[in-house]
């Protein structure tokens, strides 16, 4: 399952290729391009809400699996 | 004795009842049914886990929520020497970074094999041994003077005979149904990709002007 998302890097509109469940964990992305330094991580402050929509798409995931089988 | 007019078993007639239509529409449904259900459940966590909803009278409002990003530069100094990274802060749509694709039924295998077998056969097996034997012996004895006269004599007889008939009936019918269902990821609508496209470009940094305070892009 790909769980890499991309969005426009703030600084050059380049993209920033994240990982959901890294990002909860603190892990910061750069942008793909080469001329940009720029990095985003997650505020401490939106841990909460993010690790919790992330565990309820899980569950969504799980649900949509079962309700195939 | 077998029933030699007991014809094969019509294939045309094994085939017939067979509700060839529902076998395969019925896991079609199934899937269909499924995928709407599925589309349901994400529309319901994109509203309830995404958006703050706020309700007027006959209106519902659904705002996105926001989760805060810090953005993270190098500088360089004029001498060439790095310098203290500048962090800034920015908002982002949860929606943005949230994996989100349509998950669906993409494929549905409906495989249907039926095996009607039949065969008939019919072993006669006759045979017959007949065995006669006969034995006779005569001998006579004739004799004048004092009358004496004899005679004696034999004979033997057997006879055998056997017959065997076997008559084979066989039918049989299987009968293998089997359903694959697969669910995979689906490219998202493009109305979604629009909407998450327009959330993530707002995330550039909106500068200020000097002379005013309104924001301008």
């Amino acid at each position: 399952m790909n769980d890499h998302k991309a969005i426009d890097c703030p600084v050059c509109s380049g993209k920033i290729y994240i990982q959901p469940n890294l990002l909860v964990q603190g892990v910061s992305f750069s942008c793909s391009n080469p001329d940009c330094d720029a990095s985003i991580a997650l505020s401490n402050s939106s841990y909460s809400v993010t690790n919790n929509a992330l565990n309820e798409l899980e569950k969504l995931k799980q649900t949509s699996l079962n309700l195939n089988s | 004795m077998p029933d030699q007019n007991r014809a094969l078993v019509s294939m045309a007639q094994q085939f017939s009842g067979l509700p060839i239509k529902s076998l395969i529409s019925a896991p079609l449904l199934a899937g269909a049914e499924a995928n709407g259900k599925m589309a349901i459940m994400q529309t319901q966590f994109l509203l309830s886990t995404c958006f703050n909803n706020t309700s007027s009278e006959d209106t519902t409002n659904y705002t996105p929520i926001m989760i805060n990003m810090t953005l993270t530069r190098s500088v360089v100094k004029p001498d060439g020497s790095a310098g203290e990274p500048v962090t800034t802060r920015f908002d982002l749509p949860l929606l943005t970074i949230m994996p989100l694709n349509s998950l669906a039924v993409d494929n549905v295998d409906v495989n249907f094999e039926m095996e009607v077998k039949s065969s008939f056969s019919n072993d006669k097996e006759t045979s017959q041994e007949s065995e006669k034997a006969a034995e006779g012996s005569f001998s006579a004895k004739v004799g004048w003077g004092c009358f004496s006269a004899e005679v004696s004599g034999s004979v033997s007889a057997s006879s055998k005979s056997s017959s065997s008939e076997k008559s084979h009936y066989e039918k049989s019918n299987s009968a293998k149904y089997t359903i694959n269902a697969h669910a995979g990821q689906l490219p998202l609508p493009e109305g979604v990709t629009t909407i998450i496209q327009a959330f993530s470009q707002c995330i550039a940094p909106i500068q200020l002007k000097e002379s005013s305070a309104a924001p301008s892009e």
